[in-house]
Order: structure tokens, then C-alpha cells, then sequence
């Protein structure tokens, strides 16, 4: 049992979530959102491009030697006076979890935001023990109610509306009798605070995930907003990090480099409100802090990526910024990606996750622009890789078996015998530039389009500028040609 | 740790040497280690840090306020208990108060030894009085060492923290106050916190409020004279 996913019918829920006007609106944020505030955030630090490259570094050190590092941190974290535990994959993960919970004797669990937990499936498999699990960041809280999956890295109920949100309070929440429902967001934050207040109270087992792993000194670096992985970690009396194995970084240096980048890449936050360096339980005489600490590091799929094509992926540091950054998660958001992670990255992860059957639509939905490359911190080549997954779903489709209509099959076979006569296409292609720029009229894009009304029902084309690229291209150098002596290259010529 | 409790040790580590492709580690990849885990080498420091000290104070003053803290400017540490109770009335802050069972705010001239509760907060406490471990001027980050004197929840439980913090524990950068924790010789402590403005959550329709599970509010008094921690 992992969590459960239905990245096979990514296309039906893609074609959902485009016509959800209610979904629309919550995508609506992400541009005054995340996108400005990261943009502001990178422009008041001229060392960004500079701690980017270093974080790539850290990163390849790191994963070149993860086995010694690993061995480091399990000894840093056993001489703080905690325990490792190490977990090929999710069945083994959740029974190293379930282990420590019954020797515990643990009845009451809250949970930090961690998206290994999800990929994992723990909560189900503590409630089907038995135990009760409750989330405590707000936005898992949120969709924990509403029984859903995070559809975003750092901002798991992006997708809902404050009316959403005050629909699951008032059917979750008991309130006194009379007492106006909350329809403010600081009011609804206010009733869930004291809802959570308790429940933190009552808590004897914490679980939390990392954000990275250091080394020298066996720490968890936790970062959020809200502090509630700190109450998590705090008060109860055992603390659990579920963590994946490429979190390891060598030094508190290390972890300070990447730290810059985090939150600023995530919410132009210059740093997050919190960052913890949890290292082992309370010591003899603390004031505070668990009596017992664990790690559960989790392969599960990790060691494979490693070894292979797409390595560079365990870069990433889970800051969301090619989500909010790629035009496709803008129109359609997490959920129709299927399963716990989505966007750019997820298109990449699932399948290495989950298997390339049934998920092989999540790399082909991009445009390649490239966008979530340009704004990721660890420079994840995220296009790259998506183009390596596509490349494996084409080797392993059987043509024969290929779900392109006939009609599709006719359109790429003319295309592919007009493209082996380039005056004839160049010609063409010149006078579709034209009709298409009048058709875009004075609006420069059209709304609507024959023969494509699928496409154009969701989103405008833009109309070309008026002529083909060829005839610009022999156009300008006609024209260099009369200003220099020099020759200029010839038309339709690449280097 | 026993080989029952962790099946998977050795075999999640042969699966990582495979993908690496070498059945172990040699004397090169032990040495970079190593070497690495010794030398701690910096990443790029933000130019903005590279002030003298005055210029320091400025900046940990601007980046607060950038993130919602108030800083004030104490000449004497035994200012502390009038401000805090001058902060509590103006900000109509009642019920109970608690502060870190540190001696350097158990010394301070509490008129009547009427002092807030000296040790870990309630769930039920309002107000806490804190003192920072550190504070770093290139984000307005503070810092919180756990310990006999400072439990940690302190910064997490209550609505309104104060902070006091000494000017001599104010460094320029996350690295600094690395290196001033390694050349006293500290060991790692069991939690440490980086504090940079108040609790917050942007969950619901990415709008930004404060109080989300920790502080709605946290304000810092920086007192000039301090002597440095020891």
C-alpha cells in the first residue's frame, strides 16, 4: 500500500480542472503570489546565481559520497543519543514507523508537514492500526479534512477557496451552541489554532519531516511558517523525522548555502519563520524536548535514481518554485497530477516512483519552455528530464497500438512530406504567418480557432507577428548585406 | 542498534555503493569526506553582511522590522523588567507570563519579586520572556540554544514573545554564529531555533496572517551593554 493515485487518468482530470471555475480562481493567486514575491526576493540578493551554483556542488558532493555521509549522520545522531532507522521502501519505512509508535505506546500522533510521509502512505496505515494522526499544518489540516492530497510542495490547500475551508471547519468542528460560523480567514486561522492548541496538549508522539540532514553534527533541519513542526517536535515525548536518504549535506555550512535559497526560491521569504536544528532528544537537565528522537530514513526508489539518467532530480529541495513557476500546474494545479507530487517536478518523480506505465501523460504534459529550469535553485534540468521520459514512453509504445486518431496520423504524414521540401513549406508557412496575424487582428492573439476548438476553449494563440521566420531571416540579411562589406550567412543556414 | 531492529541497514547501503558503482568507499572518497567535514568551507556570504559593527546593528534592526519585529534599544539590562511590563499594558496583554529560568533574568531588578514564572511554558501562557543564544543582522534572525536555562517551547507557546538580546551576541552571518558555538566549545545541543519574525501561515487563499501555531507577535529589546554569553 502506497498512497493511493490516479496519474493514469491524468488527461480526464487535466480537462476537469481547466473547466473548475472554483479551482480557477485559487490557481489565480499563484502569479501575485509566489511568482512576484520570488522575483523581488532574488533581485535584493546579487549572489543568488553564486549560492545556486554552490548548492549544485553541495548537492553532487553529497550524493557521490551519500553512502559515508549517511554513515556520519547515523553516528552524529546515535552519539546525540537517538536512533537511525533504514528503510528500502514504503512497507518497511511504515513498519519502522508503527514500531516505534507501539513501543512508545503511543495513542495520540500530530504530524509537521512532511511529503515523504504522504509518498509513503503512513497516515492510513497508523489509522488502520488504530491510531489517531492528525495534521498540523494548516493546509494538510485543511485538506486532512477534506481527505484530499497536498496539490503543492509548500502550500498543500492552494487549490481552495476560504469558503472551502469554512464549509470543512463547520463540519469538523464542534463550536458552541449559536456561535457564528467563521468566514474571515484570520477567523477561521483563530478557531483552528485553539482546535490544534489542544491537540498539540494532548500529543505523546510528534512526527515531522526534514528539510535537509547534516552530518557533522546528526541534526534535522525542519523549516516552516507556522511553527507547528516545532510543537510537534517539542512537545510530545518521543520525535520521529521520516526523511528521504539524498537529504544528507555534509556541514552546518553547507546546510546554511542551501537554507538561502529555500525559502526565498519557495516564498520570497528571505528565511523562513522557522528553521530548527533538531539534534537527538532533550539531554540529562534540558528544560525541554522529547525523551526520545528517531530517524526514519527512506529509500524507497531513491538509490535506483541515483545509478541512472535521472539523478539530477535528488537535487531538488522540495521548494515548489517550477510549480509556481509552470504555466501547465497554473491551469490545471496539483490534484490532476494524480498523486502526492505534482507540477515539473512531479512530472519527473512519479514515474520514477511509481513505475512509467499509467503515469507516462505527466512528462508528456509540458511545453518544454523551460521556465521551472530557469527559476530552480539546485538547477534541476527538469525539461531534460522530462524529454528522457518521453523518450522512454516512445521506445516502449508499440506503434501499432498508438492512441493518435487516423485523422492525427494523415496531419502528421502531410506535415512530414511538406517538411522534406523546404521552398515549398517556407512559402506556406509565409503565407499562414499572414493570415493568421490578420485573423489576430489588432488583439495580436485569437480566441478561438477553426478546427481547434479543444485547444482554444482554455487559452488564447497568440497570432504571429505577420511573416515567417525564413523571410525575416532572409529579410534582415538582405539588409545586413547592403550596410557592411562583410557577407552575411546565408538564408535558412545554421551554424 | 541491533541488526533485527534495522533490516535494512546494510542492504540500503549496498543499494547506494551499486548505484555509485564501487562495492565500498576508497581512501580518495573516505579523504574528501574528510577533508570536507574539517575544512567547512563557506558558501557565498552576501556582501550586504560585510559591515563593522554599527553598520551590523542597523541592518538586524531593518531586516526585524522587514519581517514585523520591533527592535528596541536598552542602555542597561535591568531596563528589561520596566519594558516588559510597559509592552504587556500596552499591547493589553494579560493572563499568564513566563520567562526562561536563565540567571541573567532571575537577576534582574524585578520590582516586589514579582518576576514571571521562571521555567517551560503552559499551553494556556500568554506573554514569554526570552533570551536569545544569538542573532543574525543578514536575515533579523534570532537564535535559540536548548539547555537547562531556556526551554524551547518558549518561543512556540504563547501569543506575544519578548526577546531580550545582547549586542555583543549579534553576528553577521549563520556561519558566524557557527563558528562562535565551535571556538567556546559547546556541544550540539538537542534543539536549536532560528526565529525570523513571527509564526505565520499563507494556507488559506495564500494570505498572509500571523499566529498561525506560534507568536502572533515577537519584539526584541537589545541591550548595548551586555556582556557576551559566556
Amino acid at each position: 500500500m502506497s498512497a493511493p493515485n490516479t496519474t493514469a487518468d491524468f488527461r480526464a482530470n487535466a480537462a476537469k480542472a481547466v473547466r473548475d471555475p472554483v479551482l480557477q480562481k485559487a490557481l489565480g493567486n499563484l502569479r501575485s503570489g509566489f511568482q512576484a514575491n520570488r522575483a523581488r526576493a532574488r533581485a535584493a540578493l546579487p549572489e543568488f546565481d553564486a549560492l545556486r551554483d554552490a548548492a549544485v556542488e553541495i548537492k553532487e558532493h553529497s550524493l557521490d559520497h551519500l553512502d559515508l555521509y549517511l554513515e556520519r549522520f547515523e553516528a552524529q545522531v546515535i552519539a546525540n543519543g537517538g536512533q537511525v532507522h533504514w528503510c528500502r521502501d514504503a512497507a518497511e519505512a511504515r513498519a519502522a514507523v508503527r514500531r516505534i509508535c507501539d513501543a512508545a505506546g503511543a495513542r495520540n500522533i500530530i504530524k509537521g508537514k512532511s511529503m515523504v510521509t504522504e509518498e509513503i502512505g503512513l497516515n492510513d496505515d497508523l489509522a488502520a492500526a488504530g491510531l489517531k494522526v492528525l495534521e498540523t499544518d494548516l493546509g494538510e489540516y485543511i485538506i486532512q479534512l477534506r481527505d484530499e492530497m497536498p496539490s503543492h510542495l509548500i502550500a498543500p490547500a492552494v487549490h481552495l477557496t476560504r469558503e472551502q475551508v469554512a464549509d470543512s471547519f463547520t463540519e469538523n468542528h464542534d463550536r458552541a451552541a449559536g456561535a457564528p460560523a467563521p468566514e474571515a480567514p484570520d477567523d477561521l486561522l483563530a478557531e483552528a489554532r485553539r482546535v490544534l492548541r489542544r491537540e498539540f496538549l494532548d500529543a505523546d508522539l510528534g512526527i515531522t519531516g526534514a528539510n535537509f540532514l547534516i552530518a557533522e553534527t546528526g541534526a534535522a533541519v525542519i523549516v516552516t511558517n507556522e511553527g507547528n513542526g516545532d510543537l510537534s517536535r517539542l512537545l510530545p515525548d518521543t520525535h520521529i523525522v521520516v526523511t528521504g536518504i539524498e537529504k544528507v549535506v555534509p556541514t552546518q555550512e553547507d546546510a546554511a548555502t542551501l537554507l538561502r535559497l529555500l525559502a526565498r526560491s519557495a516564498s520570497g521569504q528571505e528565511l523562513s519563520a522557522y528553521t530548527t536544528f533538531a539534534a537527538g532528544p532533550a539531554r540529562p537537565g534540558d528544560a525541554d524536548g522529547p525523551a526520545a528522537f528517531h530517524v526514519v530514513l527512506v529509500d524507497n526508489g531513491r538509490s535506483r535514481l541515483l545509478g541512472g539518467e535521472f539523478r539530477d532530480i535528488l537535487r531538488c529541495i522540495r521548494c515548489g518554485a517550477c510549480l509556481n513557476h509552470c504555466p501547465v500546474y497554473g491551469a490545471i494545479g496539483g490534484h490532476a497530477y494524480g498523486w502526492v507530487y505534482s507540477g515539473p517536478i512531479g512530472a519527473v518523480l512519479t514515474p520514477a516512483l511509481l513505475g512509467l506505465e499509467g503515469s507516462a501523460d505527466l512528462p508528456a504534459a509540458s511545453s518544454l519552455c523551460g521556465r521551472c529550469e530557469a527559476v530552480c535553485p539546485t538547477r534541476v534540468p527538469l525539461p531534460e528530464l522530462l524529454r528522457r521520459w518521453r523518450r522512454r514512453s516512445f521506445a516502449a509504445t508499440d506503434p501499432a497500438a498508438s492512441d493518435k486518431s487516423p485523422a492525427a496520423r494523415r496531419a502528421y504524414a502531410a506535415w512530414g512530406w511538406l517538411a522534406r521540401r523546404p521552398r515549398l513549406y517556407g512559402v506556406l508557412l509565409d503565407l499562414a504567418a499572414r493570415g493568421l496575424h490578420r485573423l489576430g487582428g489588432r488583439r495580436g492573439y485569437m480566441a478561438r480557432l477553426p478546427f481547434a476548438g479543444g485547444w482554444t476553449a482554455a487559452r488564447d494563440l497568440p497570432a504571429p507577428e505577420g511573416r515567417g521566420f525564413q523571410a525575416l531571416w532572409a529579410k534582415d540579411a538582405r539588409a545586413r548585406t547592403a550596410a557592411k562589406p562583410t557577407p552575411a550567412p546565408e538564408p535558412g543556414k545554421r551554424p | 542498534m541491533t541488526a533485527t531492529e534495522n533490516p535494512g541497514r546494510a542492504a540500503l547501503l549496498a543499494d547506494v555503493r551499486r548505484a555509485l558503482g564501487r562495492a565500498g568507499a576508497s581512501e580518495t572518497h573516505h579523504a574528501a569526506v574528510a577533508a570536507r567535514l574539517e575544512t567547512r568551507l563557506r558558501g557565498p556570504i552576501p556582501a550586504r553582511t560585510a559591515l563593522p559593527w554599527d553598520g551590523l546593528v542597523d541592518l538586524f534592526v531593518t531586516m526585524s522590522e522587514q519581517v514585523g519585529v520591533e527592535v528596541r534599544r536598552l542602555a542597561k539590562l535591568d531596563e528589561v523588567p520596566g519594558v516588559f511590563a510597559a509592552r504587556l499594558a500596552a499591547l493589553e496583554v494579560g493572563g499568564g507570563q513566563v520567562m526562561a529560568p536563565h540567571p541573567l533574568l532571575r537577576g534582574l531588578p524585578w520590582p516586589g519579586n514579582d518576576a514571571p514564572r521562571a521555567g517551560p511554558a503552559r499551553g494556556d501562557d500568554r506573554a514569554a520572556l526570552t533570551l536569545a543564544a544569538g542573532a543574525v543582522a543578514e536575515t533579523g534572525t534570532l537564535i535559540f540554544v536548548s539547555g537547562p536555562e531556556h526551554p524551547s517551547n518558549l518561543a512556540f507557546l504563547p501569543e506575544l514573545q519578548i526577546v531580550v538580546l545582547r549586542g555583543g551576541d549579534l553576528c553577521a552571518t549563520y556561519e558566524d554564529f557557527w563558528d562562535r558555538r565551535r571556538e567556546a566549545g559547546a556541544p550540539t545541543p538537542a534543539t536549536v531555533n532560528m526565529i525570523t519574525g513571527a509564526s505565520r501561515t499563507g494556507d488559506i487563499e495564500q494570505i498572509i496572517l500571523l499566529g498561525a501555531h506560534g507568536p502572533k507577535r515577537v519584539e526584541i529589546l537589545l541591550v548595548d551593554d551586555a556582556p557576551q554569553a559566556s
